[in-house]
């Protein structure tokens, strides 16, 4: 078995960060992941959210371990968590469910507060690796634990995606009201301006009767 | 994103468009009440379909053995 592990700082602050973990798929930094669905989620009495999600994802292997090992068309992972938000935490555990006789990844991720900076948020992610194929494990797991890197460093690209998409979204959902505004009295202008337009016409129109031109 | 069943994707996208809109505004905010649960169950219902028709072997995690009917009883 062999195992990597890395820490990153998000410069968000964690409810940002949470709310694009739930959000993280689609986004263009991880194309390798093709569904994701719900299979249970529960909030608790304590004020936890725990869910089991099922993703679907093209199977990551190098090309060397590939050929070896083989390439299914889906591999489906599980992928179990627990929010907490009176502790801030949001811990995360995934496992892979296809051709897991023969190559088991597992994972695991926090997401916490910066215990200095609230602003920020860190991301500690552990992942080990299991092959079990004769003579050729040492040189496969070696073989993933090199892309692990390169894989989170997308993921973690991904989430920063996303977080500028729920900013967006945000920051439009706040202008609408006052678009809103804006209409509403562009339309009071112009009814006000049509009513005076139609009394001075009406005072008009009673002078002319009442004063007939001399012509 | 797409659901591992076309079946079950309008339910999903339902479901997760009530649910990021809760967790942002009201859950994150101190009101811990499920307000999404009605949609969750028709969706979840389509997805354990899809689940069992894929033959997708779930990995569950291991509930505690303590306080169930499991746990072993000291003989004295």
């Amino acid at each position: 078995m062999s195992s990597w592990s890395s820490e990153h700082i998000f410069e968000h602050p964690w409810e940002d960060v949470v709310r694009a973990a739930f959000r993280k798929y689609p986004n263009p930094c991880n194309p390798a992941v093709k569904g994701v669905d719900v299979v249970d989620r529960r909030v608790c009495p304590k004020g936890t959210i725990q869910s089991h999600r099922l993703l679907s994802t093209e199977f990551p292997l190098p090309d060397v371990a590939a050929r070896i090992i083989g390439t299914p068309d889906r591999n489906f992972i599980s992928e179990h968590s627990t929010l907490n938000p009176t502790h801030k935490l949001f811990k995360l555990e995934s496992r892979n469910l296809t051709l897991g006789h023969l190559v088991t990844v597992h994972e695991h991720l926090e997401y916490y507060p910066h215990p200095e900076d609230r602003s920020k948020t860190c991301l500690r992610q552990k992942s080990t690796v299991r092959v079990n194929v004769p003579f050729l494990s040492g040189y496969l797991e070696k073989l993933l634990i090199e892309n692990f890197e390169k894989n989170a460093q997308k993921g973690r690209n991904g989430m920063e995606w996303v977080m500028n998409q729920i900013k967006e979204e945000d920051t439009s959902s706040r202008v609408k009201p006052e678009s809103s505004d804006i209409l509403t009295q562009l339309e009071m202008k112009f009814k006000k301006e049509a009513e005076d337009f139609k009394q001075s016409m009406g005072s008009f129109l009673k002078n002319t009767q009442t004063n007939p031109s001399p012509l | 994103m797409n659901s591992i069943s076309p079946e079950c994707q309008e339910l999903k996208e339902k479901y997760d468009a009530c649910f990021n809109k809760w967790f942002s505004e009201k859950f994150l905010k101190g009101n811990t009440k499920d307000e999404c649960g009605a949609l969750f169950e028709v969706y979840q219902d389509c997805v354990k379909k899809a689940v069992k028709e894929h033959k997708i072997d779930l990995w569950e995690l291991e509930k505690s053995v303590l306080r169930t009917d499991k746990e072993k009883k000291d003989p004295s």
